[in-house]
């Protein structure tokens, strides 16, 4: 079920990617995969059983990066208004069905664990299990930085406030939402969350996105662990007429030893409504 | 507190004065009164009515409850806590009277379930709600239940809407209020935790400001099945001065979000 809707990777025609304040410049991101095995059943539970699914229309993809009249990008504030259909990230990668699936970075490379995490992960990987625990039992949403990009079916929806100085991502898986508030810095001792504390500016065309406070409940994809110093920075861009990419950072020295990224792609659903997800109509509770 | 200085003694002076300066009292005099509207400017709303004058954070103030009344020719009667009486249906008044206490939806066997509407339209008062406006959409985000409410603005109905725990929301403008009109109602909610309601539910909400600080929701209730006419209740709000909401607490230990 989960197959793919999300656009293989490519080389931005805007080329400029601005420096990330956590990790080295990134290249673009390679390939889209599959994912299979006992992450696989996680996800297909998060995105099948639990969702209100809906069907997605996707716009066809342009290649070439949008442009107005006088030639110049099209993007920046209020260019990600809208609905989208949610993508998986194209860098969870898998094997052929039954083997353990090889999550890499954006750049292809070994997601750089430390040891603990590094065994915590294979431990995930092979119950199949969901994590954090129970959270499908719960029908509690999954947080981030996975909230980001776990349904190829479900939809988001930002909500750009500029009054208010804020822009808010409205998920319908789990119906939840994000909140970023924009041009100010986070609180001194934000109270950890599932979503975290989030702030946002406009570099030129790219929407940056800084979250911190996630609480270590949460878990990357499902299995990767990461602990309360988490830092995750999005750069979010339309990368073509109706494309969106949000490409993460993801800093953490005491679960990776050094920053690694992941990116998702997404596209637009004009005319497509939010459908209400009752996780619980979903399950045998009833 | 400026309108008392004006009407005595003082008065007579400030009008001696010129109207320069009887202009520039009464405005800094109203600039103190309406500081926090001035200072939540920033993050909410700055007009007072129409577009615009419902953004940002709220929560409520006041508390819904049903209160049990007289008996009527044998029948149990409820009332609103203003004294309003319910218009219950005979045979509906009899279910709420069996009831010994409010059924919310979440439970140990179905944690996390949102309770709603009508519930969530006044949310428990220490779960905030934020609205943000557009002009094709308002969306109201409660930390209840860490959902959110989608009011589609100008437009119909579907005709053949899903059912849902919150509905189909459409909204206008009218009058400097804003007007939600909610049909598809899943007939799993309840009103004021103990009544039931049918497929025909349909709920019309007048949001407006009342104050610098302040803003209602009359909430117009009707269902033909339910009750013998539609009836109202007030529900009141207070501006609040943050800029989050948190995360919402249901479930086991392991699988908590921030307050409980």
């Amino acid at each position: 079920m989960l197959d793919g809707r999300s656009v293989p990777g490519r080389r931005p025609a805007n080329p400029r990617r601005l420096g990330s304040p956590i990790g080295p410049r990134m290249d673009e991101p390679k390939g889209a995969g599959l994912i299979g095995g006992g992450v696989a059943r996680v996800l297909a539970v998060v995105a099948v059983g639990l969702c209100v699914v809906s069907p997605v229309r996707a716009e066809p993809g342009a290649e070439a990066a949008p442009a107005s009249a006088t030639g110049s990008p099209i993007g920046g504030p209020g260019s990600l208004d809208g609905l989208w259909n949610n993508a998986i990230y194209t860098t969870v990668r898998t094997g052929p069905p039954n083997d353990a699936p090889r999550y890499t970075t954006a750049e292809g490379e070994p997601i750089p664990m430390l040891p603990w995490a590094a065994k915590v992960y294979a431990e995930r990987l092979s119950t199949g299990k969901d994590y954090p625990d129970d959270s499908i039992k719960w029908c509690v949403h999954r947080g981030m930085p996975t909230a980001i990009a776990t349904s190829a079916q479900s939809p988001i929806q930002i909500v750009e406030t500029p009054k208010l100085k804020q822009i808010t991502v409205l998920y319908e898986l789990f119906s939840t939402f994000r909140i970023i508030n924009m041009d100010r810095p986070h609180p001194a001792h934000p109270v950890p969350s599932f979503m975290g504390d989030a702030v946002g500016h406009w570099e030129g065309d790219t929407l940056i996105v800084d979250t911190i406070a996630v609480s270590d409940k949460t878990t990357i994809m499902n299995v990767i662990p990461h602990t309360d110093q988490m830092h995750l920075v999005e750069r979010i861009r339309l990368t073509g007429p109706g494309a969106m990419e949000d490409y993460l950072t993801i800093d953490d020295p005491k679960t990776f030893s050094k920053p690694w990224t992941m990116v998702a792609h997404f596209k637009r659903v004009p005319g497509m409504r939010m459908a209400e997800d009752i996780c619980q109509d979903n399950t045998d509770k009833f | 507190m400026y309108v008392p200085v004006c009407s005595t003694s003082l008065e007579k002076m400030v009008r001696s004065l010129a109207p320069k300066l009887m202009c520039a009292v009464v405005v800094s005099a109203i600039g103190i009164g309406s500081a926090p509207a001035l200072a939540a400017s920033s993050r909410g709303s700055s007009s007072m009515s129409g577009p615009g004058s419902l953004d940002g954070y709220w929560a409520a103030t006041s508390v819904w409850t049903l209160q049990r009344g007289p008996q009527i020719n044998g029948a149990p009667t409820f009332h609103t806590p203003d004294g309003q009486t319910i218009p219950l249906l005979p045979a509906v008044a009899k279910i709420v009277a069996e009831r010994t206490h409010d059924l919310h939806l979440a439970s140990s066997s179905l944690p996390c379930l949102t309770d709603g509407m009508p519930a969530v339209a006044a949310p428990p008062s220490k779960y905030p709600i934020e609205i943000l406006e557009q002009p094709k959409q308002v969306t109201i985000l409660l930390e209840w239940f860490r959902n959110f409410r989608i009011i589609r603005m100008d437009v119909d109905h579907p005709d053949d809407p899903d059912s849902a725990f919150l509905g189909d929301s459409t909204g206008r403008w009218d009058r400097g209020a804003l007007v939600v009109d909610t049909v598809a109602i899943d007939p799993r909610t309840n009103i004021l935790g103990r009544i039931p309601h049918s497929e025909q539910l349909h709920v019309v909400e007048r949001f407006r400001r009342t104050g610098p600080t302040t803003m209602e929701d009359k909430i117009t209730i009707d269902d033909p099945k339910t009750f013998s006419r539609p009836w109202s209740i007030v529900a009141r709000f207070k501006r609040k001065m943050i800029t989050n909401l948190s995360g919402f607490s249901c479930g086991s230990d392991s699988s908590t979000d921030g307050k409980h």
